[in-house]
């Protein structure tokens, strides 16, 4: 199965792959791992002529932490890397476990982080909880550098707020409040490897044992990863029981938009989209109360 | 030398038929298939194809010489489609270029116009519609209408189960060259070279001596490559025999699940009978078999389900019905259990109804019924040296079904969300191809005069172990290290008129072959050691482990020696072979007779774990006493045995075939169609074998493993049913495979939510 | 019903084969003989930002400790390049499309699919295959744990299996049984030897420790 032709670019620099993408037109396509990239063109999904690999840009792939700034990942920094960073595994856990969960070790050891996010995908692994975590993508593109807010950037399967030749060089996540939590979980209908079906993040921070503040993320019932605004109200002021975990999951499957397809139906995904929220509420929870000083 | 190839795996130097090296200029062939389920063809334009830069040429249906056709039994289908297409993926046009690439894009410029016509993917519209492959048959005994009055408990119901793709990880493949004399040679990964060569002799209209097919290993089959390797075969021979060049055939992926058939996917209306105590007395069955659009094997297939419709149990009144029902669908074919596992399903289900109507559990019906010796099958076969209720009792008591079921209990008890179950799986599989003809083979041995001997069978190894097993057989005749022994590829040339390897049937027919060549040369051995030695009769010497005894004392002779004494002596060293396997019959007139040669036996207990939020399964435990007979290779057999479970509890709780309704496969991927990865297996499978369990008609005492243990991962559904039902006691759950997440989870919240 | 092309008049555009040379040859030669083809071209393409699709690129590939320099089309997958150009039939193809596993490589120790990855973009990493963990004549440990834990029935999967296990313990050396199934996780063995290949991968890590 030989993918169609194309001329293929490996920029040094940023500078150098905007200009490709600017000379070159929409058709250009931008990879990291490639790994979305090629399993489309193999699909016969898009022939693009000219494709802009970014992994000879030197320290695009770097992660970096800082105590006050947070987390950056760099646009080419590999999934594995992301789910074995020992700085991310320390202060990021939900980030490291949402990379680990995504498809296998030989993906992981080709896939990015950033370009899991680029591509778009509604039942992507990464994006619900670095949203939920209010992570800014940078993006760099013919106008300057400019960041956006994650929560911003998908407009549709496929489709984000990148403008004709912009790049996203990176990502950062901010530190997790004192007093937070975080969680994340996805099923498949069929079998741990399976494209998910649904998915849930959320962080939420604690005021004893009062949710001051929530953020909820649900995958794969939407065109986008969508915000649980409903369920984020029904937790908010409020101490997180069974019941109330409970209440908020019923909202948020009210909330979402699942649709029937080859991996689950609609009506399956409004059960787990109840189940995983409550779960995911839960556990967020637990996080925070622990990490709570006692 | 180790015969399964082992260390030529591992270091990745076993070839399949794709790795071969073939000769310069070879070519490559891609096909071009029909996008409509039916229609009739208007139009097939191959211009555009020839217009691909590196395409040599293109064949239809009229390019071809001999007969158009590669049915088997029913000659129902061609190779390439006239006028009509039956099937989406059905194939049209053969294109051969200078590289798969090319056919490739070649194949898809074709121009081909189809007027659809109506299609039909359901088997009750088939049936109604008189859309029948062959015509219905029906098994019985006793008389079941007079029976439903002496019941106690009369239940009644449906049963859909799952299609299944083979996904044998190594997909079709062929490659053929011309010969000198006109015709022609096939490389192709199948596990019927016979048929192989009779399907490309009949296509070219040659003579079949002029067509050699020979398989080197298979990576997969599972039935898959038992009647639907050959069209690959045919269409690489065809283009190879027209162009007299080496041409390659490799299906894709994607080509391989979208052009051939899989699993039949059944439906099956039974009506099951017991008295007051669980005794089974009467039981109706019809199923309704989905055989896509040609007969393949589905005649075979719907007869092995007739056969095990009653599974290990004693029914006294049985009318067993089946019905082969012509459909749009890419023709279904064989697949490890060949129909019983269909047909087992059905009995379980309809025993988990009864049992539900009797306030017992399955397994106190299950157990009440079983199958003894002198009791009789539908079709008139007497049982003989059964082991069922062995198996079973060892089971209950080796794995201590008790104190499993109050652990089950309990941890039902403490856990509201998270449900345990329990189910045991009595299998009675019969060994023998159904088709009494089938059961024959050949084996070739030559004996070098180094010592080493090389071993031709009928038989094609597919992972299966069979040239482990031959090899043994081998080495206890001969009392040699089994290091001398080689088994050579599978060849026509070398074994005429083979069976399939198939029907699990490879280890006793060809072992049975190997071990008589292999007497007949010890035979001539032992006259010329008694030449040789001069004061013994033949039958005084004896040839153990490589050295020669002479009436049981120690001889200056070994192994080699004789070898090599016995050559000079002008000894013959080969022998060639044949088994037919004795006293099986069956009368398809009144479906009466004796059609297997003994019957695998044995017990499973499964453990399942549901996550009642997630609708999730996990099987903690598959633990089995099975009757091996005396096993001829208990490595081999063991994983066959783990092997069996895994695929059979992926057909039950995870693989799933979806077609759209234009009849397109839309599970064409290995992304979309789920099979058991290493998370997915059970967390536990244990193999006890069964002791003292000679089995006469079996090689040196043994049992065939094979298709049987298939049947266990029936057990999985059961265990999940039981779990849901510790859960839901209330629940109606209904009988479809696979029971995936997503049903168990709407049969457990009809209507409302889990939170 | 078919026009006749001769195959003097085809349009061929092949380049060498693995069938082509191999067949004649054998490897090492068709290495040398690439190379010296290559000889009267620009040096190794490292320093060249764009491969125009239409023409054969030289690139430089590093495989089981052999440099070896041929001549690809970008489009081209390391696992095309692997088997059709260097005759290393031992990474085999299941699938295509990074469902499967057959295909499995290291690339700088890491596991990878050679089906996902473009030849292009292997240069500058050293690539290990099936082949390359041979130590001479003798098994390397995880060839010889698979050995003895009877680790596969038809085989076909194996190398992949194997080359994940290989990866896993150049990360893991003393893997946990969830690194292990993680390890795993992308392989597929329809034949179903998972228990086997399982404890072929704990087997194997004691090998590599020299127990």
């Amino acid at each position: 199965m030989r993918l169609s032709k194309f001329d293929f670019h490996a920029p040094k620099t940023i500078s150098e792959a905007i200009e490709l993408l600017q000379s070159k037109g929409p058709d250009a396509r931008l990879m990291a791992g490639g790994t979305d990239l090629l399993m489309k063109m193999k699909h016969g999904a898009v022939k693009p002529p000219c494709l802009i690999s970014l992994k000879s840009v030197p320290g695009l792939n770097a992660i970096r932490f800082d105590e006050s700034a947070g987390l950056t990942i760099g646009a080419t920094a590999l999934l594995s890397e992301v789910a074995e960073h020992p700085d991310i595994l320390r202060h990021y856990p939900t980030v490291a476990q949402a990379a680990r969960a995504t498809a296998n070790v030989q993906v992981r050891n080709m896939g990015t982080v950033v370009g899991n996010l680029c591509n778009a995908s509604p039942a992507a692994d990464n994006p619900p909880i670095h949203m939920a975590m209010r992570a800014v993508v940078l993006i760099e593109g013919p106008g300057g550098k400019r960041e956006l807010p994650l929560d911003e950037f998908f407009r549709g399967p496929g489709v984000t707020a990148l403008l004709p030749a912009e790049i996203v060089t990176g990502l950062r996540v901010p530190r997790m409040p004192v007093n937070a939590g975080t969680a994340y979980h996805s099923l498949s209908a069929r079998g741990k490897l399976d494209c998910n079906a649904v998915g849930a993040a959320v962080m939420l921070t604690l005021k004893g044992k009062i949710c001051e503040d929530v953020r909820l993320f649900i995958s794969a019932c939407g065109p986008t990863p969508l915000r649980g605004r409903k369920a984020e109200e029904m937790v908010r002021g409020k101490e997180l029981t069974e019941e109330i975990a409970a209440k908020a999951g019923a909202e948020a499957a009210e909330e979402s938009l699942p649709i029937t397809d080859l991996r689950a139906s609609a009506d399956y995904r409004t059960e787990m989209v109840a189940v995983l929220t409550r779960r995911v509420l839960k556990e967020a929870c637990q996080m925070a109360l622990t990490s709570q000083p006692a | 030398m180790e015969p399964r190839d082992v260390f030529l795996h591992v270091r990745g130097e076993a070839v399949f038929v794709d790795d071969a090296l073939l000769p310069a200029e070879h070519l490559f062939a891609a096909i071009r298939t029909s996008h409509v389920a039916h229609g009739h063809v208007r139009s097939l334009d191959i211009a555009p194809a020839m217009a691909v830069p590196g395409i040599y040429e293109v064949f239809t249906a009229r390019d071809i010489p001999g007969e158009n056709q590669v049915g088997k039994t029913i000659l129902d289908e061609p190779l390439l489609a006239e006028s009509e297409v039956h099937f989406v993926g059905q194939p049209l046009a053969i294109v051969v270029g200078e590289s798969a690439e090319a056919a490739r894009r070649a194949a898809r410029a074709i121009q081909v116009e189809i007027d659809p016509l109506p299609a039909i993917y359901d088997v009750r519209q088939a049936f109604a519609e008189g859309s029948l492959i062959a015509p219905p048959r029906t098994f019985s005994s006793g008389d079941v209408e007079s029976a439903w009055e002496q019941c106690s408990v009369v239940v009644s119901g449906t049963v859909e189960s799952g299609s299944q793709e083979h996904v044998y990880m190594e997909t079709q493949s062929a490659f053929a060259l011309p010969t000198d004399r006109g015709g022609v040679k096939v490389v192709s990964a199948t596990q019927s070279p016979s048929m192989v060569q009779l399907v490309v002799a009949r296509i070219l209209g040659l003579p079949m001596h002029e067509v050699e097919v020979e398989v080197p290993r298979l990576g997969g089959g599972f039935g898959g490559k038992e009647d639907q390797a050959t069209h690959w075969a045919a269409m690489a021979a065809l283009a190879a025999w027209r162009l007299k060049k080496p041409v390659k055939l490799v299906l894709t992926r994607h080509e391989d699940m979208t052009m051939t058939g899989k699993r039949h996917p059944y439906l099956s209306d039974y009506k099951l009978g017991l008295d007051a105590e669980g005794h089974m007395l009467a039981y109706e069955v019809t199923f309704y078999q989905n055989g896509g659009a040609v007969a393949d094997l589905s005649p075979a297939i719907l007869e092995r389900s007739l056969f095990h419709a009653t599974n290990a149990y004693a029914i006294p009144h049985v009318k067993a019905v089946g019905i082969s029902c012509r459909t749009h669908l890419p023709p279904n074919t064989a697949f490890r259990g060949f129909g019983g596992p269909q047909a087992l399903f059905v009995l379980e289900c309809a025993i988990f109804k009864a049992a539900e109507a009797l306030g017992v559990e399955p397994r106190e019906i299950q157990k009440r019924n079983l199958l003894q010796d002198g009791d009789a099958f539908p079709y008139g076969a007497r049982v003989e040296r059964c082991r069922q209720r062995r198996c079973w009792d060892v089971a209950e008591q080796k794995y201590n079904l008790q104190a499993g079921l109050k652990e089950v209990r309990q941890y039902n008890g403490r856990n509201a969300w998270r449900k345990k179950g329990l189910a045991l799986m009595p299998i009675c599989f019969g060994i023998s191809f159904t088709s009494t003809f089938l059961n024959q083979a050949g084996a070739f041995v030559n004996v070098y005069v180094d010592g080493s001997v090389g071993i031709s069978t009928s038989a094609v190894e597919m992972g299966q172990g069979v040239n482990a097993k031959i090899q043994e057989v081998a080495a206890r005749i001969f009392s040699i290290r089994p290091e001398r022994i080689k088994l050579e590829t599978t060849s026509t040339s070398r074994i005429a008129n083979m069976p399939p390897t198939a029907a699990s049937t490879g280890a006793d027919l060809n072992g049975h072959a190997t071990r008589l060549a292999c007497l007949d040369i010890v035979e001539r051995l032992k006259d010329a050691a008694a030449r040789c030695l001069g004061k013994n009769a033949p039958h005084e010497i004896e040839i153990r482990d490589e050295a020669v005894y002479a009436s049981g004392e120690a001889t200056e002779l070994t192994w080699e020696k004789l070898v090599n004494l016995a050559y000079f002596d002008r000894v013959s060293l080969c022998a060639q072979a044949h088994c037919a396997t004795p006293d099986i019959f069956f009368d398809r007139d009144t479906n009466k007779g004796n059609p297997f040669a003994y019957y695998a036996y044995g017990t499973a207990l499964v453990e399942a774990s549901l996550d009642c939020l997630r609708g999730t399964c996990s099987i903690d435990a598959v633990r089995v006493v099975h009757d091996f007979g005396r096993s001829l290779h208990p490595l081999v057999d063991l994983g066959q045995m783990e092997g069996g479970i895994v695929q059979g509890v992926g057909w039950m709780l995870l693989e799933e075939v979806m077609h759209d309704a234009d009849g397109r496969l839309l599970t064409d991927t290995l992304a979309t169609y789920k099979i058991p990865d290493i998370h997915s297996i059970p967390g536990e499978i244990q193999v006890h074998f069964l002791e003292d369990a000679e089995n006469p008609p079996g090689i040196f005492q043994s049992k065939t493993v094979g298709e049987p243990p298939f049947l266990y991962g029936i057990g999985a559904y059961f265990a999940l049913l039981q779990a849901m039902k510790a859960f839901r006691p209330d629940a109606h759950i209904p009988f479809s495979s696979p029971m995936t997440p997503e049903k168990v989870l709407l049969a457990l919240y009809p209507g409302d939510r889990p939170v | 019903m078919t026009q006749k092309h001769e195959p003097g008049e085809c349009r061929c555009s092949r380049g060498l084969t693995r069938r082509g040379f191999l067949s004649t040859v054998g490897a090492g030669v068709a290495v040398a003989s690439a190379a010296g083809k290559l000889a009267a071209q620009p040096a190794a393409s490292q320093g060249a930002d764009v491969l125009p699709s239409a023409e054969m690129t030289p690139i430089t590939l590093n495989i089981n400790g052999r440099t070896h320099r041929l001549l690809v089309e970008p489009r081209w997958s390391l696992l095309f390049v692997l088997r059709e150009r260097l005759g290393l039939t031992g990474t085999k193809v299941g699938c295509e499309r990074g469902e499967c596993g057959a295909c499995t490589v290291l690339m700088d120790d890491l596991p990878r699919y050679a089906c996902m990855t473009l030849a292009v973009e292997a240069q500058g990493s050293e690539i290990t295959t099936l082949e390359g963990l041979m130590r001479g004549e003798e098994l390397g440990g995880v060839q010889q744990a698979f050995v003895e834990e009877d680790a596969f029935q038809c085989g076909y999967c194996t190398p992949g299996q194997i080359m994940a296990v290989e990866g896993l313990l150049r990360a893991h050396p003393e893997p946990s049984q969830e690194e292990i199934q993680m390890g795993l996780s992308g392989n597929l063995c329809r034949c179903g030897a998972y228990v086997h290949i399982f404890k072929a991968a704990g087997r194997a890590a004691q090998l590599k420790r020299g127990q």
